[in-house]
């Protein structure tokens, strides 16, 4: 996991160093055009901080080091320490993603599980036919969609984690229903794709695992087929299911990038594009560089689980 | 069948190819069962038809615009004016009146102007398959206007841009997925039938690459593409941008293919008669999974597609004067536009459909190359 | 000695997508209270589906379309064919009573759970005894099977066993609660050959330690010449002969009997040579059974206006003895 991180932020540092020209240069004409004046000895100290005039191992190495005393550089468009600014995003994105996975699974589970045990039946072709919309449908896509819809038919628009009256406030019950009564439309959003994606492995699995001879075994000893179905298809099928996680995690927060863009979500999304954009490169690099930190996070989760569900793995 | 592959003389090379051909007609024959394969098949044969013909299936130039027709909406080609049955279909014209509180203009249709729509009708100019200067289009009108999907907001037809927005589309699909087969069958190749040092290093690359969340990883790079670049630098650095993740499934699969083929009797005794390395790799192992490799490549597409789509949507992909899906749906970004002219999603509909038939094509490919599964 | 199981007129069919197969036709066999019976047939005579008819698990693409399993429980007689196979009364039937091993012990058990765990499963089910006394029992059935250092093996899972080793524990789950009646279904063909004795030796020490009966299903007439008492011989669905093991061996009836035993070597003196001889033809297509004799095709008996028109019926030709052929059945039935 250390050497994935390391080399990471060398990629990281690439993406950050890839725009043309040096940052500080068009950060002091950005200013100088809006009016204010930076003073030299400023310049000197964001030239000296970042390694300006440094060959490139020098600024990586300023950079990195930066990163282990929590500063993550120097946003030019907010004007302030990108180390303020990305936590009570990643925080909020972290919530949003989480709360999404659990959705994605219980949801997928259910489905996977119903649609495995009335193969062929009616619902299983619905649940089909939905998970193929769902993986079909672009998740921005799916988010003009519900806006279109509730705009149209409830008159107000879906956007955003909170209501206007909560959104700086600090955090309080209230802020928190306020929260739950939002978070459900970019759950579903980001969701979609994924859920759609393991109800058809868990399908897949199940179907599998019902017709191994060891569910014929546990029905010869008597076992009722509930307790069989529970105690060994889907125990087998879940191990997938499970080391799947790091992918669905990951691609949870790949996926709930755009979503949060497009329903302007106070999480890394918008912020990145618009750090993209202005070519704010400490800031996006910050931003791409936690994110892929929770995606390797989410791996690592998927194999510790993986080893405990899956007694083969665990004696190898 | 196998020992015979293995025997390279050119009696028995004929023998190869007789049973290559059972195995394609086999796949064929199971293909056919899937119904719904067989549907996506004539829906992409649909849609690539006419992105490829774009210029002569759409009735105007996608850049021509008209200040009088700023989102207006369908209409629709008919044949019966007031109950009354015409041969030539016709569209009707618009009544635009401007909402006096919003200021919004609003088009209503106008039942007292009718215009006939002709065929292989003289309109805009375009290079027909990019070569011949022509002006024929399959149909247009002489008078009004024909916006069979609406306008965008800038007058412009929405039609004729969705089906030049197909050739980008749809070809991204196709140059990157080749790309990532070409990476991944390579280094998959080299990695299962190798192994060792090499096997590592490109483990641990892939591991690595699989490690970086999709989205923002493009956003960064699209990004950070010189904004003076031309559409083909864009488009072939969109797609290079799209396969940096894509060959890493592909090679794994062919790896895991190569190791165990590895052990095979037939690459065995290939290997005791002589035959060299590559020669192996091409001609006994490739052969014995590229239908499954095909079923994965099909089912890489849609991904590529979808890719795009969100690159271009958040206005780092594809860049105007080209068009493409995404940055069509670009226009619809704010919801209020969508609710004045929600015709403006129309593109992200061609997108679920056309990603739609491509996994159905792969499910039915896969279930046909795998007789055993 | 007292009937434990009978058999009569089995039909099942199975619906495929290419059709339906008939894959039991109508069999009838009788099995008495220690008694080891060997249903033997070439693959795909139906022999592992009928096995699983009596117990009703079969495939959930099958259907059993006729027929009566009768069990002998104490002076009750009960069609297990009658009950709800997913019902409380079968289930108690099942593992308590009948119990069933089968060709793959791998596959066989759960690779995810522990043989003890998977062995206590059905103690658990049928006796009143806690978590701790089913472990211990678990324990003492796997050292009667032969497993060395049961105390600490019962933790282990399926996939850290031999292969000899999980068959064996395989038997101890199938006899945990001490069954009447034990079905093998090719218990020995995954197995070396030398493995193959001891579990063959291992179940006849169980049936007499228990006093049950063993149906035992085998390709193998290598099997039932060390173990079986009774012999039905299967082809196509039905069965063709059914005798005692020393009247299949030494007096066969069945030109397809026959056949069969021709086709075991036979270790001979040198200077006298014996050609191993196999059957002509390979077993037809299940979904395209033969008129008249099903076996018409490969017998060297082959009476033509006969054998292709009528089917024959098992008829009871010396005492404990039946066979289905028209060279035994008057002319003019």
């Amino acid at each position: 996991m250390v050497p994935t991180i390391l080399v990471l932020s060398i990629v990281v540092f690439v993406i950050i160093q890839l725009p043309p020209g040096d940052w500080l240069t068009s950060y002091v004409a950005g200013m100088r055009a809006a009016g204010d004046e930076v003073s030299p000895e400023r310049i000197d100290i964001l030239r000296e901080r970042y390694g300006f005039d440094q060959p490139m191992h020098v600024k990586y190495f300023k950079w990195i080091t930066g990163i282990f005393r929590g500063d993550f550089g120097f946003s030019f468009s907010w004007n302030k320490p990108v180390g303020e600014l990305i936590w009570s995003r990643m925080g909020l994105t972290l919530l949003v993603s989480i709360s999404t996975l659990i959705f994605t699974w219980i949801v997928s589970f259910a489905i996977g599980l119903y649609s495995a045990t009335h193969q062929y039946s009616i619902g299983d072709y619905l649940a089909t036919f939905i998970g193929f919309i769902g993986l079909a449908t672009p998740n921005f896509m799916l988010a003009l969609i519900l806006m279109y819809l509730s705009f149209e038919f409830f008159g107000y628009s879906i956007s955003g984690l909170f209501s206007y009256e909560y959104a700086n406030a600090p955090w309080s019950i209230a802020k928190l229903i306020d929260l739950l009564k939002h978070l459900w439309i970019p759950i579903i959003v980001s969701g979609t794709a994924g859920t759609a994606g393991l109800i058809r492995i868990l399908r897949a699995n199940l179907l599998d695992e019902l017709g191994k001879p060891y569910v014929v075994t546990a029905k010869t000893k008597g076992v009722s087929n509930l307790k069989i179905l529970f105690k060994y298809p889907v125990r087998i099928a879940l191990i997938p299911f499970i080391s799947t996680v790091g992918w669905t995690f990951a691609s949870l927060i790949s996926g709930s990038v755009i979503t949060a863009i497009v329903l302007n979500l106070p999480t890394a999304g918008p912020m990145l594009l618009q750090a993209l954009k202005t070519q704010d490169m400490y800031l996006a690099g910050s931003f791409i560089f936690f994110l892929s930190i929770l995606t390797v996070i989410g791996t690592l989760v998927s194999d510790i689980l993986l080893a405990i569900v899956d007694p083969r793995i665990r004696y190898k | 069948m196998e020992e015979k592959k293995a025997v390279v003389n050119g009696e028995l090379l004929e023998d190869e190819e007789i049973y290559m051909s059972s195995q394609w007609e086999l796949v064929w024959k199971r293909f056919k069962k899937h119904r719904l394969a067989m549907i996506a098949v004539g829906v992409l044969a649909v849609i690539y038809i006419l992105s490829i013909f774009c210029g002569f299936f759409s009735p105007y130039d996608p850049h021509n615009y008209d200040k009088g027709y700023m989102n207006a909406p369908p209409q629709r080609a008919r044949f019966f004016d007031e109950g009354e049955f015409n041969l030539r279909p016709f569209v009707y014209g618009y009544q635009s009146t401007r909402d006096p509180e919003t200021f919004r203009e609003t088009f209503t249709i106008d039942k007292s102007k009718k215009y006939p729509i002709y065929f292989f009708y003289r309109g805009d100019t375009y290079k027909f398959l990019g070569f011949f200067e022509t002006d024929i289009h399959l149909f247009g009108v002489k008078e009004g206007k024909i916006f069979l999907m609406g306008a965008d907001p800038m007058g412009r037809d929405l039609f004729s841009r969705i089906l030049y927005g197909a050739r980008i589309s749809t070809s991204i699909g196709f140059v990157g997925v080749f790309l990532s087969f070409t990476l991944g069958i390579t280094l998959g190749g080299i990695s299962g039938y190798y192994g060792g040092w090499i096997d590592m290093l490109i483990q641990r690359t892939i591991e690595f690459l699989k490690s970086i969340p999709d989205i923002p990883l493009w956003m960064g790079l699209g990004a950070a593409l010189p904004s003076d670049w031309g559409v083909i630098q864009v488009y072939f650095a969109i797609t290079l941008i799209l396969s940096l993740k894509g060959w890493t499934g592909m090679a794994r699969e062919v790896r895991s293919k190569f190791m165990s083929l590895k052990e095979e009797d037939f690459v065995m005794s290939a290997e005791l008669i002589g035959a060299s390395k590559f020669r192996i790799i091409l001609h006994h192992m490739l052969p014995s999974f590229l239908s499954h490799i095909i079923a994965s490549l099909s089912l890489a597409i849609p991904r590529m597609i979808l890719g795009e789509t969100s690159l271009s949507f958040l206005g780092l992909g594809i860049r105007p004067p080209a068009i493409s899906w995404g940055s069509l749906l670009q226009s619809a970004q704010k919801v209020r536009v969508i609710s004045m002219a929600p015709w403006l999603l129309l593109p992200g509909i061609f997108v679920i459909i056309t990603v739609l038939a491509f996994n159905f094509l792969g499910d039915g490919l896969r279930d046909a190359a795998d007789p055993y599964s | 000695m007292s009937k434990l199981l009978e058999v009569k007129n089995l039909t099942v069919n199975f619906n495929t997508a290419e059709g339906i197969v008939r894959a039991v036709r109508g069999v009838d066999f009788e099995v008495d209270k220690n008694q080891v019976l060997g249903i033997v047939g070439e693959s795909g005579c139906g022999k592992s589906v009928t096995a699983r008819a009596v117990l009703n698990v079969l495939a959930s693409n099958s259907e059993i379309m006729n027929g009566e399993v009768i069990y002998h429980k104490n002076n009750e007689k009960i069609d297990l064919l009658k009950l709800d196979k997913d019902g409380k009364e079968i289930r108690k039937i099942r593992g308590k009573e009948i119990s069933m091993i089968f060709q793959e012990p791998m596959t066989s058990f759960s690779p995810v759970h522990t043989v003890g765990n998977q062995i206590m499963e059905a103690i658990l089910l049928h006796t009143g005894l806690d978590k701790k006394e089913a472990r211990q029992r678990a324990i003492s059935i796997l050292e009667e099977v032969g497993i060395p250092e049961a105390q600490s093996r019962i933790d282990d899972y399926p996939y850290q066993l031999s292969g000899g080793m999980r068959q064996r524990a395989m038997i101890a789950m199938a006899l945990s609660c001490e069954p009447s009646l034990l079905l093998a279904d090719e218990p020995t063909t995954a197995l070396d050959v030398t493995i193959q004795a001891q579990i063959l030796d291992l179940m006849r020490d169980m049936k007499e330690e228990f006093g049950m009966s063993i149906i035992i299903i085998t390709h193998d007439i290598g099997v039932i010449a060390e173990i079986a008492d009774q012999v039905a011989v299967m082809y196509l669905g039905r069965v063709v002969e059914e005798a005692s093991v020393d009247d299949i061996f030494y007096d066969p009836k069945h030109p397809y009997t026959r056949a069969l035993l021709k086709s075991i070597p036979k270790i001979t003196k040198k200077d006298q040579k014996e050609k191993l001889l196999s059957i002509e033809g390979t077993v037809p297509d299940a979904y395209n059974i033969p008129s008249g004799c099903t076996f018409h095709n490969r017998c060297e008996e082959y009476m033509a206006g006969r054998c292709d028109k009528i089917q024959p019926e098992l008829i009871e030709i010396s005492p404990s003895h039946k066979v289905a052929c028209l060279l035994y059945e008057k002319e003019g039935d």
